[in-house]
């Protein structure tokens, strides 16, 4: 076959965008390793990066003929490694979550926090620490919080509904209004609670990953997975409802089903990580942005890299916030609101001078 | 034979407010039916309801013989393309990419094999192919018309609706567009296109549909509803209508108001 019949089929093969993308897959990909390898191998037993691989090989079967030493290896899987794989969930849930939702809010400020993932989550972990019952033993407080987070979305999303259609403006301002709302009650447990469970409260909203066992994550890994695969099926859908609802429905879209389906699985992702990690702010609002300005809008690229984004920006904090008042620990909220914010800022301020626009 | 797409009776009310007033015609394949009338008085809610995004109040659209009401988008995307007066999008993706949105409805059909010819040959009629790969914000309004019309044509479907496809084109492409629209008819497509400028559908429209206060006040061949007496009546605003002395179809001009203010 000719050159040209090749590119041809190339080009047929894959979206005009999306052989940009490569690169900046393969990127993330290596900051991700390279984020995992940092995150396992500091803290107060450094365990060098080779070491780390041999322990994470050995663990899946693959033998290296390395010995490690068991309390580093006790060290990096039985106590770094769940709180890894809990900050690849909660970032990648969020990551994806916010980006999808960015899209069928048509709007650059949704976020899960916005629609009361977040605030719903922390209200359903405060009831149960106010009330202090636990019916369900140690899953109780996460399912709670993940009941919380499904509970106020959907309160938002109902209360936002009138004529069977959904008006996207009203919708986001139901949610800052029931935010309000939950913000208020939060605040009034933290007035009612003893010193204990304001701590417990301080810890839902900030965020913290300091619980992470493989008991707790494995739960989120699993509904977070489901998320990540489920969510990019609505990539095309998405693509169509940000060029404009009316025109999406023209091109066969049925927006309000797929809005639906679409919140509800942002909430299951966001929401996990939620119930076992507390309020985690600004991942899902910058890291979409930023993957916009490098590889386009096109979601079929747009969702995974945003689910990889929100993993690496994730460990970094998380990183930062175990590491950079040794001994204590940073919460991880405070980190990603105080590395988030500036960064959003300096990000609109270019995007505005060089692009005349937003997105 | 049922002609292609019939209006039975529709009105549409939001609120007390009746936008569409009984409102009946018909529209068969090859023929170009332009939508003319004063602001407000419906015509871009007629063309929702036709589109199937409102449902009528009372009444029906049929389109081939099946009620709208009955279909699903996606089935409905493969019998009408749609062309809105702006697309608001402010998400960059390029000018290709958005005319390729136009594909969406034939994903995983045999027509998918069309798709690249479809897009290219588009994007060529509307002479829009060079701009494939700037960011659809970044064009200016007329050209995300254009573009928003390589769209519509590439979707390839027997109805095309367009609401005000020339109010941001200049005279060069309006005349453009409007061979396209000929063009599309000449294949067999069924145009239904809202206009404001009264002369270009007494130029290209083999029938016209003015509306007023959401009724139809008249529907027929361009020399019937475009008559004076008529059309001072529906404008509220004295015109005249000679007679286009090189093709002979009317033409409409708004006489000049008494100078009240100079007294």
């Amino acid at each position: 076959m000719p050159g040209g019949g090749w590119r041809r089929l190339w080009q047929r093969a894959r979206p005009s965008r999306a052989a940009g993308a490569g690169p900046a897959f393969a990127l993330l990909i290596v900051l991700l390793v390279v984020a995992v390898l940092l995150n396992a191998g500091i803290g107060a037993v450094r365990v060098p990066p080779l070491e780390v691989a041999t322990v994470l090989l050995n663990r899946v079967g693959i033998s290296t003929g390395i010995e490690v030493d068991v309390l580093r290896e006790q060290v990096v899987w039985g106590i770094r490694m769940p709180r890894i794989v809990l900050a690849i969930c909660v970032g990648a849930g969020l990551g994806m979550a916010g980006a999808s939702l960015q899209a069928i809010f048509r709007n650059p400020l949704a976020e899960p926090g916005l629609i009361g993932v977040s605030s719903g989550g922390a209200l359903g972990a405060i009831v149960l620490i106010i009330t202090g019952v636990a019916p369900l033993g140690w899953i109780s407080l996460p399912l709670a919080a993940f009941a919380g987070a499904l509970l106020l979305t959907l309160v938002v999303y109902g209360l936002a509904r009138s004529d069977g259609r959904t008006q996207m403006v009203t919708l986001i301002l139901t949610g800052v209004a029931m935010n309000s709302v939950a913000g208020g009650l939060i605040g009034l447990a933290g007035f009612l609670a003893d010193d204990a469970e304001l701590r417990s409260i301080v810890f839902w909203t900030l965020g913290s990953l300091a619980g992470a066992t493989w008991r707790a994550v494995l739960p989120v890994a699993l509904i977070t997975v489901c998320g990540l695969v489920l969510l990019p099926r609505y990539a095309r859908a998405m693509n169509l409802i940000v060029l404009g609802e009316r025109e999406a429905f023209h091109l066969g879209v049925n927006t309000e089903r797929v809005r639906l389906l679409v919140i509800v699985l942002a909430t299951l992702v966001a929401g996990a990580g939620v119930a076992v990690a507390g309020i985690v702010v600004f991942v899902g609002l910058v890291v979409p942005h930023l993957l916009r300005i490098v590889i386009g809008p096109d979601h079929r690229v747009l969702l995974p890299a945003s689910a990889l984004g929100g993993a690496i920006l994730l460990l970094g904090a998380d990183l930062v916030a175990r590491t950079i008042v040794v001994p204590a620990e940073l919460p991880l909220g405070v980190v990603t609101a105080l590395i988030g914010g500036p960064y959003f800022l300096w990000l609109l301020r270019r995007t505005t001078r060089e692009q005349g626009g937003w997105m | 034979m049922t002609p292609f797409l019939t209006a039975d009776a529709v009105s549409f009310e939001v609120g007390r407010a009746r936008l569409l007033d009984d409102v009946g015609f018909e529209a068969e394949r090859g023929e170009l039916l332009a939508v003319v009338g004063p602001n407000g008085a419906g015509k871009s809610t007629l063309l929702r309801v036709l589109a199937g995004e409102s449902a009528p109040s009372a009444g029906a659209v049929h389109i081939d013989g099946r009620p709208i009401a009955e279909m699903r988008a996606i089935e409905l995307a493969r019998l009408r393309a749609v062309l809105p007066q702006q697309t608001p999008t402010t998400f960059r993706f390029t000018a290709r990419e958005v005319v390729s949105f136009g594909r969406m409805p034939w994903l995983n059909t045999p027509e998918s094999a069309e798709d690249h010819e479809a897009i290219d040959q588009a994007m060529h009629l509307t002479e829009v192919a060079s701009m494939g790969s700037q960011p659809f914000p970044t064009l200016s309004g007329g050209e995300q018309t254009l573009v928003s019309l390589a769209r519509v044509l590439s979707q390839r479907t027997p109805l095309v609706l367009l609401d005000e496809p020339t109010s941001a084109l200049d005279l060069r492409h309006q005349a453009l567009v409007m061979d396209l629209l000929h063009d599309l008819t000449a294949r067999g497509v069924a145009v239904i296109a809202v206009l404001h400028d009264l002369n270009l559908a007494a130029t290209h429209a083999a029938r016209v549909l003015l509306l007023h206060h959401g009724r139809v006040a008249a529907c027929g061949p361009a020399r019937d509803v475009l008559e004076a007496s008529l059309l001072s009546e529906v404008f509220e605003h004295p015109v005249r209508v000679i007679e286009d002395p090189v093709e002979g179809n009317p033409l409409v001009l708004p006489e000049r108001r008494v100078r009240t203010m100079a007294g």
